[in-house]
Order: C-alpha cells, then structure tokens, then sequence
C-alpha cells in the first residue's frame, strides 16, 4: 500500500512541474501583449486548466475533455500485464530526471513524451522489447510531428484569415481592442485544451498503477478522485510558479501583436483538443510554439525565431530516447535493490 | 523560390512520409495536413511570382519630365536659359 501511495504523490508532484512550467506557454502570449499581468494570467490559466474536470463532466463535451489521453497512457504505451509499481516508479524517475536534466541545459522539452519514453524504458528493462505496444507507440510518434504542424497550419491560416477580414478597417486602435479582448477567450481555449491533455497523462499513470495493483480491473475507466487529483495538482503548479517562467517566455515573443497572439492560441487549443478527442499525449509546447511560428511565418520567413524552433526539433529527436535510458537504468536499479 | 514555398514543401513531404507509419485511422490525417501545406506552397509561389512579375505602374501623382509644366527661372523672360 505504501508503494502505491508513493508512486500516486510522485505521479501528481510530475504534474504539479507540468503545470508550473506549461503555464508560460499559456499564458506567454497574453502577457507579452500586455493583456493580462503576470499573475492574473497566471491564476485564468490554473482556472481553466481545473475547468477542464468539470467540462468532461457534461456529455456533449465528454469527447473532446474526456479521459480517452489518460486511457492512451495506461494500455497504448506497453503490455498493461507488464506495468507494475515497479515500472512505473521508474518511468517516472526517468521522466523527472529527463525534465530535470533539459531544465538545466535550457532545452525546451516536453513532459509527456518523456513520460511515454520513460514507462517504455522502464518496461523494456525489466520485460524485453516484446511488450511494447507499437500501435499505441506509432500513434505517439506520428502525432509529435503533426501536432506542431497542424498549429502552425492553423495559426497561419487564421491570420491570414484575420487579416483579410480587417485589412480596410481604419479604426486600428479599436480593432486592437477586440483583439485584446479576444486573447482572453483564446488563452481560456488553451488552458483547456492545457488540462484535458496534459492533466491526463498523470490519470493514465494512476490508472496503471491502480491496475497493476488489482485495486482496479483491467480495462477499468479513470476514478473521479483521480480526475480531480490531477487536475488539482496541474492547477496549483499553474498558479504557484508559472508567473517567474511567463517573464522570460513573454520576453522571447515580444513582436506578437493582440492579433497573432490570439491567432496562435486559438489555433494551437484546436490542435489540441483534436488529439485530446482522439486520445493522442501531445506536447503543448510543441504545439504552441509550432502556432507562434505560424504567425510569424504569415508575415515572412525571417520573421521566425529560427534558432529557438530548431532547438525544440532536437528536444523532439532526444526527449523519449533520453527518457528511456534513464527509466531503464533506475529499472534495473530497482530490481537489483530487490534482489539485495 | 520564395523560402516559404520550400518550407511548405517539406512539412508535406514530412506529413506524406508519415503516413505508412501512422495506424490506418490517423493516415488520412497525415494526407489531409500534407494536401494542406502543399496549397499553402502554391498559395505562397504564386504570391511570390505576382510581387516579383508585377507591372510596376507609377504612382498618380508621378509625372515624367514630358507632362510636368516648365518652371520659369526669371520673371517676364522666355524661361529658356540664356544663351551667350
């Protein structure tokens, strides 16, 4: 029992750093354009990411804020048979130790993939390659080259879109008000879209631990309490750190106006609810920065920051292998201490 | 070419390689960003070749030397320069 208990407060301390360093990508554009200070963007943000539980409560929305990610977590990544406390233990080690490693080069990585390439490391190290579930895995992978796209193809056409609706308007001054007003609605979406995902990987785990542990049957949906633990944490690590993280990423996108601000949270929150709606872990801030480019690219080419996308194209290449090696080793580890 | 039109190109490229590998139910997803991009590239190419083949028509208020009105230098003489 203890060993349970351990490895759900792990699992929703994973979370709570999930939230508090997703929160600049939320709220960055907001604060950059001087929508909201720091830290009333930072409290809408936590709202929303919470608020996302209570929409996955009303029927219509189910399928977009549902538990499908959570699902995903717990039975697409490896064998369910295979995920013991053990193993997810050191999935989570090698997810923490991953972000903990790439927070202290500066790379821009994300923690889902991490978590994914951690349980499949810790998996592989105790069981063999065989358990890998590659249905499950080739989902994954697909969807970390296309969520980015699929931002930065929306957020492009959406500002083109934008600006052939309102490229005769005179009254600039107050067109930029409307679009100021209009981020608030688009950071709320992307705060949503924030917690139905990302909120959910922590379920998946849970769920996997609670399986593995026979206190639920195998093919069992997540608990509610387990819903409301993570969204709890997510939302505290929104609202206690994310403002110190928002000054700097605010800072790196100065040049977004109102409008491609909003252009870029729209069109990312889209992009996420899509794979929320078909249980698919996506990084946000693949996602986000993948819109921000979008904008950018809408104007020119040079416009992008092409520096800081390619070193979020390297974080992609090594985030679940890194992960994985680290989960394999602290695997290996823990059996060898079992054994002593 | 216009960079943007590369670009573009390569994001299809990227999406149509992913589509042996992603699961049958995603594949039409990868087809579906890849037709996107490659519409945007088309878009972009012929956004670049208008700007770079565009007649350049002068401003309204331009006039060539043959339209503007002599400028007279001296008052009452013939406005032409004096000759030695």
């Amino acid at each position: 029992m203890f060993g349970i208990v351990a490895v759900v407060l792990i699992a929703l301390a994973f979370d709570y750093t999930n939230g508090f360093h997703d929160a600049a990508n939320s709220i960055a554009t907001v604060v950059s354009t001087r929508v909201l200070s720091p830290r009333l963007a930072v409290a809408w943000a936590a709202f929303f990411n919470f608020a996302a539980f209570a929409l996955g409560k009303i029927a219509v929305l189910r399928i977009v804020f549902g538990t499908h990610v959570a699902s995903t977590i717990a039975k697409d990544v490896v064998l369910q048979d295979t995920l013991t406390i053990g193993v997810v233990f050191a999935g989570l080690v090698g997810a923490i130790g991953w972000n903990l490693i790439t927070f202290y080069l500066g790379l821009p990585t994300s923690s889902s993939h991490a978590l994914v390439g951690g349980i499949a490391g810790a998996a592989v190290a105790r069981s063999g390659s065989h358990v890998l579930e590659s249905e499950g895995l080739r989902k994954i992978g697909v969807f970390i080259v296309l969520s980015p796209l699929i931002g930065l193809a929306l957020a492009l056409l959406l500002t083109i879109g934008i600006m052939w609706l309102f490229h005769k308007v005179k009254r600039v001054q107050a067109l930029n008000r409307g679009f100021r007003r209009g981020q608030l609605v688009s950071a709320a979406a992307f705060s949503l879209g924030h917690g139905a995902n990302d909120a959910q990987k922590t379920m998946g785990v849970i769920l996997a631990v609670l399986i593995a542990s026979h206190h639920l049957p195998k093919g069992s949906d997540v608990p509610l309490w387990v819903v409301l633990a993570a969204h709890t944490a997510i939302g505290l690590g929104t609202l206690t750190g994310g403002w110190r993280i928002v000054k700097t990423m605010g800072s790196r996108i100065t040049k977004l106006q109102p409008v491609g601000g909003m252009a870029a949270e729209s069109a990312a929150a889209g992009a996420l609810f899509f794979a929320s709606a078909s249980g698919i872990p996506v990084s946000t801030t693949h996602t986000i920065t993948g819109a921000i480019v979008g904008v950018g690219a809408a104007r020119r080419l040079s416009a992008v920051r092409w520096g800081v996308a390619s070193r979020v194209v390297v974080a992609w290449v090594l985030t679940i292998p890194g992960a994985f090696v680290i989960a394999a080793v602290a695997s290996l580890l823990i059996r060898m201490i079992a054994r002593m | 070419m216009d960079r943007r039109v590369l670009f573009f190109v390569g994001a299809a490229a990227a999406c149509v390689l992913l589509v042996p590998v992603a699961p049958d139910e995603f594949r039409k997803v990868c087809w579906i960003v890849a037709i996107v991009y490659l519409v945007m590239a088309a878009a972009s190419g012929l956004d670049s070749y208008s700007r770079n083949h565009a007649v350049r028509r002068p401003h309204p208020s331009f006039k060539t030397d043959a339209q503007r009105e002599p400028v007279s230098t001296s008052s009452g003489g013939s406005g032409g320069p004096a000759s030695g």
